[in-house]
């Protein structure tokens, strides 16, 4: 996994609450889309967006449209309220429930090199039978199995 | 979102699942020869806690939040029972991108002190079937060595 920066916009509401709206990637997508704004930016071959303008160059794009509210995207905005802490009782009873935190990167992964697009591609793919079974790797049990192979594909449904 | 051409590469790949820190991930890797060697292109697709205490907590815990999948590439080698995952190493691409001795795209991070490889796929793969056989490219740091049980 590749960190990257989520831009959002912070508004006090009052001294104990604030509003943050994050910005639409969509929005900016069209822009580029329909050559409206010239901003450093990479397509991947899945066609996704990723903006890799210097901050200089972001932080202009923020002054021209931060006023613009179809800039904002409604479904990831939300409230907070500040916390009074004097009316919270620690519940010793409540048990953690879930475990540490994930790794995006799943720890051997974290020093590699990483690369936006995928190496292979279908029409270069290849298999190998002595890839599948079961693996060790220091403490790990690692499981590698064939992906089962499908006729149907549905081109508006995310993978997951 | 997935195409047609990703179902056909997906359907040739492989599902690598472990537990790690009481999660269990899942990453897909997918082979390609270039030349006599084989490479292995590994993506994160997913991962959840073993015990889901309830069923959002497992959600979308990859492409939610600041993070985009990006692919790790190593040199794939079988010998005997063990499978060697070679990682490029960043730091000899770093040094020969500071050089100017490599001509590949990326972009630099000075944020996260990282680099992130923006070649296409093909110009990837021509970087790999030239410079793949040189041993300078890996170090055992970035050696990941599977035994079969």
């Amino acid at each position: 996994m590749f960190p990257c920066i989520v831009f959002i916009r912070i508004r006090f509401t009052n001294n104990s609450s604030f509003d943050i709206q994050q910005l639409d990637a969509g929005y900016l997508e069209n822009l580029i889309k329909n050559k409206k704004i010239r901003i450093r930016h990479e397509v991947t071959e899945d066609g996704n967006y990723v903006i890799t303008a210097p901050t200089e160059e972001l932080q202009k794009y923020i002054v021209k449209y931060s006023d613009i509210p179809e800039a904002y995207n409604n479904d990831h905005s939300a409230s907070y309220n500040k916390i009074n802490r004097s009316s919270l009782k620690p519940n010793h009873n409540e048990q953690e429930t879930v475990p540490g935190n994930i790794d995006h990167n799943a720890d051997f992964f974290s020093s590699c090199l990483t690369s936006l697009n995928r190496l292979a591609t279908y029409s270069t793919v290849s298999t190998d039978n002595r890839m599948t079974g079961n693996w060790q790797f220091e403490d790990l049990q690692i499981k590698i199995e064939s992906i089962p192979v499908s006729d149907f594909y549905k081109d508006d449904t995310d993978f997951y | 979102m997935i195409v047609k051409e990703d179902s056909i590469l997906y359907s040739n790949s492989y599902v690598a699942e472990f537990i790690r820190n009481g999660y269990r991930y899942y990453m897909i890797c997918s082979l390609v020869k270039l030349g006599k060697d084989l490479f292995a292109n590994i993506e994160p697709v997913g991962g959840k806690p073993v015990n889901t205490p309830t069923g959002n907590d497992s959600d979308d815990l990859f492409s939610g939040g600041s993070y985009i999948t990006s692919n790790s590439i190593a040199k794939l080698v079988f010998n005997g029972n063990e499978m060697e995952f070679r990682f490029i190493d960043p730091g000899f691409i770093r040094e020969q991108l500071k050089k100017g001795t490599l001509a590949i795209k990326y972009e630099k991070d000075d944020l996260f002190e990282t680099d992130l490889i923006t070649a296409s796929s093909i110009d990837l793969q021509h970087f790999l079937a030239k410079y793949g056989k040189d041993e300078r490219l890996y170090n055992k740091e970035n050696t990941v060595t599977l035994k079969k049980i």
